[in-house]
This record gives C-alpha cells, sequence and structure tokens, in this order.
C-alpha cells in the first residue's frame, strides 16, 4: 500500500496538523477499535504460561476482552505477554520477536520474574532481571504466577492507555520506545554505543517509578494527554 | 516472670562430642560390596566408598582404568547395568569429580561410580560404553567445566555459546563486560 495513501501516516498527520485540522473523533473510533481487539502472541516461557493458557479457556474467557486471538507469529500480534523467566539464552530470541512485531505494539510483563527478575534477582548467573532491560514495558503484573484474574485486570488496563493515545501522540510514544541493546556477532545482548547503565534501569519499577524521565520530558513538552498545549501553539506558529 | 521461676543454671557441661584423632587414624577399611568384590575377583583393583544413606554401592574408579570397568559394568553377567541414570559434577575446590549413576534392568539395582578428574580437569568419557551419556557428560562440562576426553561433541549444552567461565564452580563470578545491562 502507498503510504501517502495511508490515514495514519505521519506525513499526512503533520500535513493536516500544520493546515490547522485536528483529528479527535477519528481518534476515538480508531482507538475502540484497537483496544477492543488487541491480539497477543502466543509466547509463554515458564509457568506463567499456564496460566495466561487459563485465561484464555472458557472459565476465565479473555474473548470476554477481545483478545482471544492468540497468533503465532508476531507479524499479526498487537500484545507480547512476557510470561514467564526469561534466561540469557532466551533473551535474544525475544528481542527479536519484539522487532518483528508490527507498531503499535504493547508489552506486559506477566510475573515477577519478567518484573524485577523475582526469586532469581539476587544470585542468579543466567536470568535476566526485568525484562524491561531490553524492551520497554506497558504494565507490570507481579505475582508468582498471577492469577488468570490479573492478568485479565492487566489487559484492561493497557486497554485504558490504548484508549487515552491520540495518533499524535502515539508517535511520541513509540519514539520514546526505544531498545538500547542489540546483538553482535555472537548472538549475546551488548549495550549499544552511548548507552549508560541508567540507560537499562529506566524504564521500569527498579527507578523511580515508572518511565519518570520520559514522562517528565512529556510534561515541559507539554504533550501529555489532556493538555492542548501542543497543538495550539502548533496552530499558532503556522497562523505566523 | 520473677528471678524464682528461672531454671537454676547449675547444670554440668555436657562432654564434648569430638572424636580422638586416633580414631579416625585407625578407621577400618572399607569392605567391598556386592558389585566390588565382583570386579575385585575379575582382577581389578577399585576403592570401595561403602554404601550412601539409601544403601546403594559406591565406588570409585580411576581415570586409567574408567573404560575398562565401564564395559565390566555394563556386560558382565552379574553386573548389567545396562542403563547410565545421571552424571553428576562436583568441585571439591581442589579437584572435580564426576558421579555416574548406574541402574540395572534385569536386576533392579543401582550403583554409584565416582571418577576424579585431574589437574587440568579431563575425565574421560563413558560414552562409549553408555550412549546417555553425551548430554550429561556436556552438562556437566558446561557448569563444572569437566573435559571429557573422547567426547565426540563436547560443547555448553544449557548456556549460551558466548558464556564465559562455568557457573556452578565455587569460584565462579560473573564479571562480563558485555552483560553489563544486566547488572544488579
Amino acid at each position: 500500500m502507498d503510504n501517502k495513501q495511508n490515514m495514519f501516516s505521519e506525513a499526512w498527520q503533520d500535513f493536516l496538523e500544520s493546515n490547522g485540522v485536528i483529528v479527535t473523533t477519528v481518534d476515538a473510533v480508531y482507538n475502540w477499535a484497537r483496544s477492543n481487539s488487541v491480539w497477543p502472541m502466543t509466547f509463554a516461557t515458564s509457568c506463567c504460561g499456564i496460566e495466561m493458557m487459563s485465561a484464555s479457556a472458557p472459565k476465565f474467557d479473555i474473548a470476554r476482552f477481545g483478545s482471544e486471538a492468540f497468533r503465532a507469529t508476531p507479524r499479526q500480534s498487537d500484545l507480547m505477554i512476557t510470561a514467564g523467566t526469561i534466561t540469557h539464552k532466551m533473551a535474544p530470541a525475544m528481542l527479536r520477536l519484539y522487532e518483528q512485531m508490527a507498531n503499535p505494539k504493547y508489552v506486559i510483563a506477566m510475573g515477577a520474574c519478567t518484573v524485577t527478575g523475582g526469586m532469581y534477582e539476587n544470585d542468579s548467573y543466567s536470568v535476566v532481571r526485568g525484562v524491561d532491560r531490553i524492551i520497554p514495558v506497558d504494565v507490570y503484573v507481579p505475582g508468582c504466577p498471577p492469577r488468570p484474574e490479573a492478568l485479565l485486570d492487566a489487559l484492561i488496563q493497557l486497554q485504558k492507555k490504548i484508549r487515552t493515545e491520540t495518533l499524535a501522540e502515539r508517535r511520541l510514544r513509540e519514539r520514546r520506545k526505544i531498545v538500547k541493546v542489540r546483538l553482535d556477532e555472537d548472538d549475546c545482548l551488548v549495550p549499544l554505543e552511548g548507552a549508560t547503565e541508567e540507560d537499562f534501569i529506566r524504564w521500569g519499577v527498579q527507578k523511580d517509578g515508572y518511565d519518570v524521565h520520559a514522562m517528565q520530558e512529556a510534561g515541559e513538552l507539554g504533550l501529555v494527554r489532556g493538555n492542548i498545549k501542543f497543538r495550539h501553539e502548533r496552530r499558532k506558529q503556522n497562523a505566523r | 516472670m520473677n528471678a524464682e521461676n528461672k531454671m537454676p543454671d547449675n547444670s554440668p557441661i555436657p562432654p564434648s562430642h569430638a572424636p580422638e584423632e586416633a580414631v579416625i587414624d585407625q578407621a577400618p577399611a572399607i569392605p567391598a560390596g556386592r558389585i566390588g568384590q565382583r570386579l575385585v575377583d575379575l582382577g581389578h583393583t577399585i576403592e570401595h566408598l561403602g554404601n550412601d544413606a539409601k544403601g546403594t554401592e559406591m565406588i570409585r574408579l580411576t581415570r586409567e582404568q574408567a573404560l575398562t570397568v565401564a564395559n565390566v559394568l555394563r556386560h558382565d553377567a552379574e553386573c548389567t547395568f545396562d542403563m547410565m541414570l545421571m552424571v553428576t559434577g562436583l568441585d571439591w575446590k581442589t579437584h572435580r569429580e564426576s558421579v555416574y549413576h548406574l541402574n540395572s534392568t534385569t536386576t533392579f539395582t543401582y550403583l554409584i561410580v565416582k571418577i576424579a578428574a585431574d589437574e587440568q580437569d579431563h575425565s574421560p568419557s563413558l560414552m562409549p560404553v553408555w550412549h546417555a551419556c553425551d548430554w550429561h557428560e556436556r552438562e556437566a562440562y558446561d557448569l563444572f567445566g569437566i573435559n571429557y576426553d573422547g567426547h565426540p561433541d563436547l560443547r555448553r549444552i544449557l548456556m549460551p555459546n558466548y558464556w564465559l567461565g562455568h557457573p556452578l564452580r565455587k569460584d565462579y563470578v560473573e564479571d562480563d563486560p558485555r552483560l553489563v545491562w544486566n547488572r544488579r
């Protein structure tokens, strides 16, 4: 498909906003459709996967929230539920799967192991201490393993998060979701050039709460939801 | 609580239960078990280690005789240990040791065979005798660094290929500079 024909492409939105057009109703309809059909990926690495299967089974019935379509390929899925311990051997595969998913993509860190490393955090040589060191996480679900209700609650929180996005903010959020590691020739995850140690504990609960720096940046620029300063200023600039 | 309810502290000091050194020096030689006696009868000089807590007989082999005795253990009519259950690695800080747990599917008896590795962590592979040693010895190599001579495919099985060191050793320190992003 030609990118210029795409209604949601960046160039088209920039053109609209520079001419004083705001898309609000489109946002609402678009988010309503997106948030009610979040398709998760079939990706479970250990015991949390059992609870994930249970959540998709008839007793808890994740289909009530539109997420019953577990896709076996990252190309067709919107959501990655990291259900289970991520080891150093699994981490490259997880990063590859995340990068193969199409935008917009979301991550739910399910279980204590993927939130902070869990009971492997202290002395383990093989476990990644939280998937937020590798990929950006949207919703954290603690528990060992969490009940299916907790996973459903996390899905509802994610749906709320999707509904608060506008098209412009969504682009901004996706730009903020940067992976700070890369694969070297040995299939080993190494830090990107210029990345400091703080970058790997920036995303999540391990330092100062949720995504503090990015939220501060967004707040300073006036880009958070409910503040129309962004478009207002753009319109004033264009009027000049 | 007043002072009268306290227990009087006039009980005699219990005698020390530490055994005298002479007793340790004069420990009797461990008698050979059924399998050990059979190996001795066949002309193999082995070290008998007695039984473990569950009554399983234990023997220790030298690296030179390991393959020969393993062949006897598998094919002899009174031993018939045709099943290798698992290989355990041990780190004694001075040396490393492999422990083979054997089972006989005809007589339903178990046997534990210990083989100590040399200073360079070399130990003979028993894969020519029991093919099940393949992955088990790879695991012991991966986590303890015991090099099994004669193993056809000795490479890591649990840890990634790029990993440095052998994690279950006592002196293992995780200091890979590439994995700085996972520091605690």
